[in-house]
């Protein structure tokens, strides 16, 4: 064997041993996403119980909260209460009602807001300050609770110190916290178990939106591949799987 | 004193010294009733003393408490097993009045085996029953067919009555309470009258409450102040663990906590928590406290802290599953200690549960209220809901899609046409171009409503892939930004 070979090689054992290490055990049954295709991307087949999630947009308004939602909502068939930690006071309950989240399961923590911190605007790209401190201590709490079975944040900015206390609250908890990121955090070490980036898919023939989610990082995988096309309907707001089309050769049989 | 001392050698064949004596005294009787009230009054709400002049039993009102104890009769041995525990044997009677209750509990058992033993003789139903036991439950309504059997003293009369009774030949409360009421006040006291209207049930009896002796309080003061946080800390540590001491003798848990601290400079810092279920552990006592002291600067050296709780009697889980005893509850608990923490950092406007209304207007399409409400069953009630799993309810999911991102104010934006679909429009000072708008869905109030509102609202998709929620005002034409579809 080459020298090239062989450290290729070694290499590649080495990245194995390394993620076995980092690897914790699963601390329940593992959760579908409610779409089949975006459950062959992850790496348990699946949500699983007890890992940070993050979601990042590329650009915003790209529904990468209503994927959230969805996910949740099969997370939230096991007993435990639904918490959003919304510090900017903006989250909709009536989204969180469309998706079909009972909105009894809904716990809504709105932290005071810092009267040092502007005001958020709709300006989505423009770089907002780091996070509060009131509202990484709410989510840590919640994070800690079992009684929690899943949370959401809209997180811009944290420490490592911060993600890694998260990591460890929810791995003792057992909760899924799922991370709304922007997409300036995709140049930081994700200290998440999962982060899933969004891409717009712009086509003006298309009824919908399309979307593609890809796997940038995870802690339980060695390589990160494959993309899933997801299509959002512009009147009601699900998120579904794009089918796969037929062979055209086969559908142009018919036509003579 | 010493005359019981005499009788001892005579009646009983043993000698003095094989006899412990203690002085008789009303008043500490009275005293032990006292302080017994206070180790159950975890088990009624009201608890008093019988208006006797030396009064030998309690009076506990358990209207309605039955069922957080598992039953009356399990609120009965657990009472009897807790006095038990502090050396005294008691006598458990449950009844519909006081006044058949004690009948019950001071009722001889000799009697009612005489009686039993008489009406076998005569074939008569056998109506009697076993007295002498620790617990006694009269079904309700059924107290009268039992006081038949008992005998004049039990009805608390006097003794004077009670010999006038005997002159007439009158020997058990049966024949007691055939007396015709409109003679009774001419033969009997009227003490006497008013039992006999007790015992029928016709005059109602209230229970005078015994007051709570000193409330569970724990004070500390020193000459040397306690000028960092860190001191101030391991005060109020120590002061949580006599708290918790006496909670857990008491058998009751602090719904709240009332902590003053006296600064050096004479002025007084307040810390007051409260807890969505009742608690009795010291660390929770003081990581709420230390929570709170968090957001109230302590400037000043402290030279005193009182630390207060208000009670509460603790819940009794009861199990639901039928493998585990637990199981159903512990979400509840988890949820409460995250409540807790949470409510007495931020205030209870901070944890808010959601209930959608049927407004029209997005900004009022749901309804946030505190999830810990004044009325404890109230928030019992919505922790359950919080983490049970159900069924949505569809009554008021909305129709159409909603943002996930509401603006709290819609944003003005300029540059829009009716015409959307290639459009532009800036938001604060940014550019973004629509390559696909739905709409308008037209969201109006009430002619009527005071503040009443009319617009069409579009869902648009920009070059970008950004989805944004824009509305236009009918009454102006205006165009506003009011959600991001995130």
């Amino acid at each position: 064997m080459s020298q090239a070979a062989s450290r290729t090689d070694v290499i590649r054992r080495l990245r194995q041993r390394l993620l076995t290490a980092q690897q914790t055990p699963v601390t329940g049954p593992v959760v579908s996403s409610g779409l089949p295709q975006l459950d062959r991307l992850l790496p348990h087949g699946g949500l699983r119980p007890g890992s940070v999630v993050e979601c990042v947009s590329t650009v915003p308004g790209l529904s990468a909260a209503t994927l959230s939602l969805q996910c949740i909502r099969q997370l939230l068939q096991n007993p435990g209460a639904f918490a959003v930690i919304d510090s900017d006071h903006e989250f909709n309950s009536a989204a969180a009602a469309a998706v079909g989240i009972a909105t009894e399961r809904l716990l809504l923590i709105r932290p005071p807001r810092s009267e040092s911190l502007p005001t958020p605007s709709a300006r989505p790209r423009q770089s907002t300050p780091s996070a509060c401190p009131r509202q990484l201590w709410s989510l840590e709490q919640t994070a800690r609770c079992p009684g929690v079975r899943a949370v959401l944040c809209r997180l811009d900015r944290a420490s490592s110190t911060v993600l890694r206390r998260l990591q460890l609250a929810v791995e003792a908890s057992g909760v899924t916290v799922f991370l709304l990121r922007p997409a300036s955090c995709l140049k930081l070490t994700s200290w998440a178990d999962l982060r899933l980036q969004l891409d717009p898919e712009i086509s003006p023939r298309h009824p919908a939106t399309c979307l593609t989610v890809r796997v940038t990082h995870s802690r339980h995988a060695v390589e990160h591949h494959g993309i899933v096309r997801l299509k959002v309907h512009h009147e009601t707001g699900v998120v579904s799987e794009v089918p796969q089309l037929a062979d055209p050769a086969t559908a142009s049989f018919g036509i003579r | 004193m010493a005359e019981a001392r005499s009788m001892v050698g005579t009646t009983s064949g043993r000698t003095a010294a094989d006899v412990q004596f203690h002085s008789w005294t009303a008043g500490a009787d009275r005293q032990t009733l006292t302080d017994l009230a206070e180790e159950v009054r975890s088990f009624a709400p009201t608890i008093g003393l019988d208006e006797l002049p030396l009064p030998d039993c309690l009076l506990l009102d358990i209207t309605g408490c039955g069922p957080l104890f598992g039953g009356e009769v399990a609120l009965a041995e657990q009472l009897t097993r807790r006095l038990k525990t502090m050396g005294f044997h008691t006598r458990a009677t449950i009844s519909d009045t006081v006044a058949a209750a004690w009948a019950f509990a001071h009722a001889d058992h000799r009697v009612a085996i005489i009686r039993k033993r008489q009406r076998q003789k005569r074939s008569a139903p056998d109506r009697s029953a076993e007295w002498k036991l620790p617990v006694i439950i009269i079904p309700p309504g059924q107290a009268m067919d039992f006081l038949t059997d008992l005998p004049v003293s039990a009805g608390r009369f006097q003794p004077d009555d009670i010999d006038i009774l005997e002159q007439l030949g009158i020997s058990t409360l049966q024949r007691t309470l055939q007396l015709p009421l409109d003679d009774l006040p001419t033969r009997l006291s009227a003490d006497a009258v008013r039992r006999i209207h007790q015992l029928l049930g016709t005059q109602e009896e209230q229970i005078l409450p015994l007051p709570e002796s000193d409330p569970v309080c724990a004070r500390w003061t020193s000459e040397y102040s306690a000028g960092s946080r860190g001191a101030v800390r391991q005060i109020l540590e120590h002061l949580c663990e006599r708290i918790s001491e006496q909670l857990i003798r008491r058998l009751v848990g602090a719904s709240s906590l009332e902590c003053t601290l006296q600064l050096d400079d004479q002025s007084v810092v307040m810390l007051h928590t409260e807890f969505v279920r009742p608690v009795q552990a010291s660390e929770v006592l003081l990581d709420m406290l230390v929570l709170r002291m968090e957001s109230c600067p302590i400037t000043r050296p402290v030279v005193s802290a009182t630390v207060q709780a208000g009670l509460s009697p603790l819940p009794t889980a009861r199990q639901k599953d039928l493998f585990s005893s637990t199981e159903h509850i512990r979400p509840q608990e988890d949820l409460a200690v995250l409540l807790n923490r949470i409510n007495n950092r931020f205030g209870q406007e901070s944890a808010l549960s959601v209930t959608l209304t049927q407004d029209p207007r997005p900004e009022y399409a749901a309804q946030l209220c505190p999830v810990t409400a004044a009325d404890s069953a109230d928030t019992g009630d919505r922790l359950s809901r919080l983490v049970t799993p159900e069924l949505p309810d569809d009554r008021n999911t909305p129709q159409y899609h909603r943002p996930v991102r509401l603006l709290a104010h819609p944003q003005p934006i300029t540059g829009l046409q009716n015409d959307l679909t290639g459009g532009t429009f800036r938001v604060a000072g940014h550019t973004e171009s629509i390559v696909q708008s739905t709409g308008p869905e037209r969201l109006q109030t009430a002619w009527w409503d005071d503040d009443a509102v009319h617009r069409d609202y579009y869902r648009v998709r920009t070059a970008a892939g950004s989805g944004y929620w824009l509305f236009r005002q009918l009454q102006t034409d205006d165009w506003f930004l009011h959600g991001v579809f995130d």
